[in-house]
């Protein structure tokens, strides 16, 4: 049986984290799935769905990467997953959309959009924020990939969101992401 | 002549310079109508003909059912070939030989094309939209180029920065 793991881990950027982490993978019979990994400012996040090799579970993977874990100075953390967890076939029910929240730094904009989203059962699947412009007069940008359920009215949602904007004086849109399969 | 099984990546057919048409014969007549039937019964809106395992710089292409914007409904071009480009738009693009996956891919906004038609007469048009995106993606099949070849910025990091 298949067994998979959850690996998400952090520390200072520099050139070879990967290449460190994946060795370990490599060594420990690991096949790395699907990964997500990006920089934050100075540290360099990782997020790996990662299937086991029968002999080696999460604890002996994770004895394995103390001494890149001290090195590297990474914070890490294996999660098992159970099958059905890590499954392939995982389609968004709903339509795909793109929500762009821009305006002053403040703290709340996250919680209060989000708070919105998850009351109509809107998924969030992807998300970026950035704090942008002058130190002095941050911009805060937040851009999401929501999956929205068939049973949400676009139009209600959208005066949702003007009503919010309102509130927190920041600039929101909403729009449909535009794909083609060809 | 029917519906063809669309060939699916890692086949080297998608990943190969397809030859051009020399002359109409029953072969090519087949490979046409094949192209059309499977675009028919397919949820795209354009195919190329290596996507059937033909390796001929054939494409049909008819993006009616998707846009209301200006376009040239359908067309069979063998031998396409784009003259000039203009403008770049980021568009995220899927390929039904690439299933599950799409991405951000840079193309030109417009494409001057040239071509012939199934009755071997040129063909020259001027394709701008969701119309020359298709066009710019059949032709690159032709090529051996797939979208993961032109993936210009990833998912949603549309506000990537530029100072470190």
């Amino acid at each position: 049986m298949n067994r998979f793991a959850i690996i998400t881990a952090a520390g200072p950027d520099r050139p070879g984290i990967i290449a460190a982490l994946t060795r370990v993978l490599f060594e420990t019979g690991c096949n790395i799935e699907d990964t997500s990994m990006t920089r934050l400012r100075g540290e360099f996040a990782m997020m790996l769905i990662v299937r086991m090799a029968r002999q080696s579970g999460p604890e002996a993977i994770e004895h394995r990467f103390k001494k890149v874990q001290k090195t590297l100075n990474l914070s890490l953390l294996i999660k098992p997953l159970s099958v059905r967890e890590a499954r392939r076939d995982r389609k968004a029910g709903g339509r795909s959309f793109m929500l762009s929240v821009y305006g002053s730094d403040h703290p709340g904009i996250v919680y209060q959009v989000t708070r919105l989203l998850a009351s109509c059962a809107i998924n969030v699947t992807d998300m970026n924020t950035r704090v942008i412009g002058p130190i002095r007069k941050p911009i805060y940008v937040m851009v999401l990939e929501v999956d929205i359920p068939k049973k949400v009215g676009i139009e209600g949602l959208k005066a949702r969101l003007r009503k919010l904007q309102k509130a927190l004086n920041v600039d929101i849109g909403l729009h449909p992401v535009e794909s083609a399969q060809l | 002549m029917a519906v063809q099984k669309i060939i699916r990546y890692p086949d080297p057919i998608l990943k190969s310079r397809s030859e051009p048409v020399r002359a109409m014969d029953e072969r090519i007549a087949r490979v046409i109508k094949n192209l059309l039937d499977t675009l028919a019964a397919s949820p795209g809106v354009a195919i190329a003909a290596p996507q059937i395992g033909a390796a001929d710089r054939i494409i049909v292409c008819d993006v009616s059912r998707k846009v209301k914007e200006k376009h040239h409904g359908r067309m069979i071009l063998l031998n396409p070939l784009i003259r000039r480009r203009e403008g770049t738009k980021i568009f995220r693009e899927g390929c039904l030989s690439v299933p599950d996956y799409t991405g951000n891919v840079s193309r030109a906004e417009t494409v001057w094309v040239e071509g012939l038609d199934p009755e071997g007469r040129p063909v020259s048009l001027v394709a701008e939209g969701f119309e020359a995106l298709a066009l710019q993606h059949e032709i690159d099949h032709l090529d051996g180029v797939l979208f993961l070849d032109r993936i210009a910025s990833l998912s949603t990091d549309i506000f990537r920065r530029k100072t470190y």
